[in-house]
């Protein structure tokens, strides 16, 4: 028998090559046993033996026979194999072929599982087929395109990038570049950085991968970020979200501040609440040095927020353009909104002398400045307080202000009001604008009816089984079935006085998930527990109202609540908006939360700041609400989980 | 040790596998030639090889693939080849155990004679071990995991223990070994341990490539009317479409049997050779196999070969 080149082997004995694939294997996941490894070579000795050689058609043929268990996993052996060896990576459609029976689908069909209930390599095939193209998301849920247009796009890849390593990458990319991908960010997970070289990624796609990325990915592309701004670099248009980034991971210093602040002077106030004022001084003095201009706008920021936060404010609302040395635009802008302050006041019953000085310093501010319209709006809004037509001049106020801020002065107008319409005005604006802020929220998430509106809606006849037993003549007839609801959420909502300041948010989080409620608890210091049945009868119109309508006042007892919602129900879907701080004797809610989620509660805690000592558990997932556009990213994670 | 008793009984009930014995054939390039001469199969020497390999390595093999792609076929050749003796099939089924693979007693000849040789009936996997041939285990995923672990361990310790006829039988040669088959896209099938798994050597089956399709059915078209090969060539390429588009997916198989239905309706029409409209006939009979699919399969047949 005559010996066949072993060229494909190269420098590696068969022996040798089985233990190597099986380590590139394992460290990709696969369970590869040292028995297995040991059958491999004994299996390729008796191979080549029986064959006279090895070429790599007979290499893979082997290695494939002993380590792909189970159907799909041969592309894996194979890609392992060419990467000992170092030849190319996998054909596409093989990858795609993997990663499809890795998720136990096939072109055409829906996929069994969603995305939240995938262990992480389910995620990443999940997230892979997503980036490609291959699996879109219809009216019910994900499903993979036919085959067909599968081989289409497929085809369609390989022309654009060769492999499938490639495709994901390129793919990525192209993501990235648009702003966009976050839910494939997320559930690629760590592997992210095996297709992306961040090195190659610009600020703009590194602060998008920062901010959608978890964990080490999330940490990787703020490192990558700190690095390019210390070097001079920009942060392509994305500062805020780049300060976030940063200061999350604890990368922020004075220097990576003040590139920050030169490309995003609106910083200034969230960076003086982060590093203090000194800090923002400091960088404002360096930015200065370069660019005196911006230097100078960032320091008007700095005294404006520092001395009269109201000027700045107030050229903000109206979109006026700042200038650093043009002290009489902020001077001016300082009285009116001082005037914009007495007059809200007033209307919040503080009394006349209010209304007596926002006279007074509306006269004060010249006119000439560019604010002449701001003025004159203020002017009107004073005269008719002065009338008594104080709910026109509470609409006037209120309708330069976004939600959060418009929602804060209403609610302490409606508690303490100059008068009786002023009050019940000031009730209906609240509703108003929360409602609005709820639509905004919900149309941020794209409120599916079929998922959450879903409701039961009596029983019909089961037509399929009713014709069985009709042509057996066995049973009763007609069967019916219930049509169910989709299982919903748990909502504890937190009403004590310490959420008052995030009554807004929660009320907005609390309401834009109200159809899916299966259970409210809403509490201060006892828990008042709305079930389902109740729930029904109220519809979700009226349970909206019903969240709305909450009064934030009283102490907490967190862990009273948790108890209370999850009594006599089995493990499920929790959503608790809450602050966490526990005001009366009893359990640590991080104790109760953690045990909940050991007992296989899905828990969401959509919390104001992140909490000290919760520590993590499976299944407890912490959502901090950064601002009222996070809410809607916050809700859609929700109720993805869901 | 096996008592000579149970041999004897084994040998008398399986006598035909010794009258049908012959020389093992061992070397994978032979084996080639006489699976394409004998059996009419075509099969990659790699395949053979392999599978040689893994029988010298005392290894089951596990054939997995779509059906129709002749896995328990060439199983069962290659088996029969080397142990030069008829193998042995057992096609699994969910109740399928140890009494209706290794053996059981008779009742009435049980109440008898009680648990002797004369009540027992021995079944094919413990004829294959004391007759030294092959078995092949069809179908492994419809079969109970009890069942697999059972076979695991004969395979293993290559022996078999009857407790109620205090014997233990064990292989006397080379020519025990086991192939399993197994079709994991097909309905009601159930999933293989991961320790199943590890003890075999998987060898994966797939549609062949249009040529090779060409050349298995005109390797196994046995009517003597002749057909073209463009016409055998454009009958894989309707399998192809289907294997794209259908949820019953013909194999080569069912190819083969459409060219042979073809060939027989051209006989039976007086053609000297089969024509397109023979084929196209041919197609409603072997290619419905699932309803609300017929107007698929009429359109891969119109579209390869026109409206006949």
């Amino acid at each position: 028998m005559t010996r066949r080149s072993r060229g494909c082997l190269g420098r590696f004995e068969p022996a040798e090559l089985a233990v190597e694939v099986a380590r590139v294997l394992r460290s990709r996941g696969y369970p590869v046993s040292t028995a297995e490894a040991v059958e491999a070579a004994r299996l390729l000795g008796l191979y080549e033996a029986v064959r006279g050689g090895l070429d790599c058609g007979d290499l893979e043929l082997v290695l494939v026979s002993i380590y792909a268990r189970r159907a799909g996993d041969e592309a894996a052996v194979r890609d392992a194999l060419a990467r000992v060896l170092g030849f190319s990576s996998l054909g596409i459609a093989e990858g795609v072929e993997h990663d499809l029976r890795r998720l136990g689908t096939w072109y055409g069909r829906s996929l069994r599982k969603l995305p939240s209930r995938m262990d992480s390599s389910e995620r990443a095939a999940f997230a892979r087929l997503r980036l490609l193209g291959l699996v879109r998301r219809g009216r019910r849920g994900y499903h993979v395109v036919g085959e067909a247009s599968a081989r289409r796009r497929v085809a369609e890849l390989a022309r654009r990038y060769g492999g499938y390593r490639e495709a994901v990458a390129g793919e990525l990319r192209r993501l990235l570049g648009r702003g966009r991908g976050g839910d494939v960010v997320g559930l690629l997970g760590e592997e992210l950085l095996s297709y992306v070289e961040l090195g190659s990624l610009d600020a703009r796609e590194l602060v998008e991968l920062g901010g959608r990325g978890r964990g080490v990915v999330r940490r990787a592309a703020a490192r990558e970020l700190a690095r390019r701004l210390a070097s001079g670099g920009d942060v392509g248009g994305r500062a805020e979200e780049a300060f976030e980034l940063l200061e999350r991971e604890g990368l922020l210093d004075e220097r990576l501040l003040g590139a920050l602040l030169e490309a995003e002077p609106r910083l200034v106030d969230r960076a003086v609440q982060v590093m203090g004022f000194e800090a923002v001084a400091d960088a404002a003095e360096r930015v200065s040095r370069v660019d005196p201009e911006k230097g100078a706008e960032i320091y008007a920021r700095l005294l404006g927020g520092a001395r009269s936060r109201g000027a700045v404010r107030e050229l903000m609302r109206h979109g006026l353009p700042v200038s650093g040395g043009d002290a009489s635009v902020l001077r001016e802008a300082g009285v009116l909104a001082s005037a914009r302050e007495a007059l809200m006041r007033f209307l919040a019953g503080g009394g006349e002398g209010y209304l007596d000085f926002a006279e007074y310093e509306v006269s004060r501010a010249g006119g000439g400045s560019g604010l002449a319209a701001v003025r004159a709006r203020l002017l009107e809004a004073i005269r008719r307080a002065r009338e008594g037509d104080t709910v026109t001049a509470l609409r006037m106020i209120v309708g330069d202000m976004n939600d959060y801020e418009a929602y804060s002065f209403l609610a302490e107008v409606a508690a303490r009001g100059v008068d009786d319409s002023a009050r019940l005005a000031a009730r209906r604006l609240m509703r108003l604008v929360l409602e609005r802020a709820v639509r905004r929220v919900a149309a941020g998430f794209r409120l599916s009816r079929r998922r959450l509106l879903g409701e039961e809606t009596g029983e019909r006849v089961e037509l399929r089984e009713t014709l069985y037993r009709l042509v057996r003549m066995a049973g009763p007839l007609p069967v019916w079935v219930r049509r169910g609801r989709v299982p919903g959420v748990v909502l504890v909502l937190d009403k004590s006085a310490s959420m008052r300041p995030y009554a807004f948010y929660a009320s907005v989080v609390a309401a834009a998930l109200a159809p899916a409620i299966r259970r409210l608890v809403v509490f201060d210091a006892a828990p008042e527990v709305v079930d389902e049945r109740v729930l029904h009868g109220m519809g979700v119109e009226r349970l909206v109202e019903r969240v709305l309508s909450v009064e934030f006042s009283g102490y907490t007892d967190v862990s009273g609540a948790l108890r209370a919602a999850v009594r006599g129900l089995p493990p499920g879907h929790l959503v608790v908006v809450s602050d966490l701080r526990q005001t009366v004797r009893g359990e640590d809610p991080a104790v109760v939360l953690r045990e909940l989620a050991g007992r296989r509660w899905r828990i969401d805690l959509v919390l104001p700041r992140r909490p000290e000592g919760l520590g993590q558990a499976p299944g407890l997932r912490v959502h901090v609400v950064r601002g009222a556009s996070s809410l809607s990213r916050i809700l859609a994670r929700i109720v993805a989980r869901g | 040790m096996a008592s000579d008793g149970l041999v004897e009984r084994v040998r008398q009930v399986y006598s035909y596998v010794l009258e049908e014995s012959f020389e093992p054939i061992r070397e994978p390039g032979r084996i080639v030639r006489v699976l394409r001469e004998r059996y009419r199969l075509l099969v990659d020497e790699r395949v053979v090889s392999l599978v040689v390999a893994a029988f010298l390595a005392g290894r089951p093999v596990l054939f997995e693939g779509p059906p129709g792609t002749g896995k328990t076929e060439i199983g069962e050749a290659l088996l029969s080849l080397w142990a030069g003796k008829p193998a042995f099939v057992i096609p699994c089924s969910e109740n399928y155990n140890e009494y209706r693979v290794i053996g059981d007693f008779h009742p009435l000849m049980a109440m008898r004679h009680g648990f002797s040789e004369e009540s027992f009936i021995p079944r094919p996997l413990l004829a294959a071990l004391v007759l030294d041939a092959g078995v092949l285990v069809d179908e492994i995923r419809r079969s109970s995991e009890e069942f697999q672990n059972l076979l695991l361990d004969v395979i293993d310790k290559r022996r078999i223990i009857v407790p109620e006829l205090r014997t233990v039988v064990r292989a006397r040669g080379e020519g025990f070994q086991v192939v399993f088959t197994s079709n994991p896209e097909d309905y009601g099938q159930g999933e293989l341990s991961d320790a199943f798994l590890r003890r075999v050597v998987r060898v994966v089956f797939d549609y062949p490539s249009p040529e090779v399709e060409v050349e298995i059915v005109k390797l196994r078209y046995d009517v003597d009317v002749p057909i073209d090969d463009w016409l055998v060539a454009r009958m894989a390429e309707v399998a192809g479409l289907l294997r794209g588009r259908a949820t019953y997916k013909p194999g080569p198989s069912d190819t083969v049997m459409w060219a042979r239905i073809a060939g027989r309706l051209a006989k039976l029409r007086g053609h000297s050779r089969v024509d397109v409209r023979d084929v196209v006939d041919a197609a409603s009979i072997v290619l419905y196999k699932r309803v609300g699919e017929e107007e698929l399969v009429d359109e891969a047949v119109s579209r390869v070969f026109g409206q006949v």
